[in-house]
């Protein structure tokens, strides 16, 4: 896949971007504004997703990350006025299977450095064909794939049925 | 003009996969930390599937990629509906 200049180093600076919020949901003490920062890993996802040319699920993303989930979370946290969280890091730091899976990142960094150096890759790349997407193609995702979005929406419809059951109080019309 | 190197965007993913894994086993203390880093698990693998559908020129990836954002909206319903309860009957925020 071709890009441009520009896009090249907008989609390294998006994916550096990502791995910094995620560590800023982490050292936020309110949950909010960890919410808030959790809408940000979507815009940044949002924009990834533009800037490699799927608009479709980049819009979708955009809708139900930030209009959908975030939103469940912001009225959860306000309603159970829910204001102090004490992450652990230093259990995070100390535990041994975590040093296990930090010492198997740190070998795969060094198995595939050439492939992953920011300025190798101008010149080294694996797939060499020119990409454009068939908008043709897309056909099929309502001709053929269409049961995949019934089944999506039996999904949702479970999900909001079972919700609704959970948290529904029967106990107070049986006293 | 450059050729996009995938190898750079898997090697980001695989991080953040493993960075929100690590999370998960960490914030175990705040329940809708759990359901934050969960739902961060799901946005992964759809970049994943999208990547790999744009490589292999196929439509399969995007409507996996739907299906699992269909599971991640249902995630934090649920999630949300048990936190609810689990506040109510225990008044804590830790699991």
């Amino acid at each position: 896949m071709i890009v441009n200049n520009i896009n090249f180093w907008f989609i390294n600076i998006l994916l550096f971007l990502m791995i910094l919020t995620l560590f800023l949901i982490v050292f936020q003490k309110d949950p909010v504004f960890a919410v808030f920062s959790f809408i940000l890993i979507a815009l940044i996802s949002f924009f990834l997703l533009t800037l490699i040319g799927a608009e479709f699920l980049a819009l979708l993303i955009l809708i139900i990350y930030t209009g959908v989930i975030t939103v469940l979370f912001l009225f959860v946290v306000i309603m159970y006025n829910l204001r102090n969280i004490n992450i652990y890091i230093q259990a995070l730091i100390f535990n041994p299977f975590i040093i296990f899976l930090i010492y198997k990142i740190y070998w795969f960094n060094k198995i595939s450095n050439n492939l992953i150096c920011l300025l190798l890759s101008q010149n080294y790349y694996l797939f060499t064909a020119q990409y454009q997407l068939d908008v043709n193609k897309f056909v099929d995702l309502f001709n053929e794939y269409h049961i995949l979005f019934l089944y999506a929406g039996v999904l949702l419809i479970v999900a909001m049925i079972g919700s609704v059951v959970i948290t529904y109080p029967f106990y107070k019309q049986q006293i | 003009m450059y050729y996009l190197n995938y190898y750079y965007f898997f090697y980001f993913i695989i991080i953040f996969f493993i960075l929100n894994l690590i999370l998960v086993l960490a914030a175990l203390d705040h329940f809708i930390m759990v359901l934050i880093f969960l739902d961060l698990l799901l946005l992964t693998t759809i970049l994943l599937l999208v990547i790999i559908s744009s490589l292999s020129n196929s439509v399969a990836g995007y409507n996996y990629a739907l299906l699992i954002l269909a599971v991640a909206a249902a995630d934090t319903a649920l999630g949300l509906g048990l936190f609810v309860l689990y506040f109510k009957a225990t008044g804590s925020v830790s699991i």
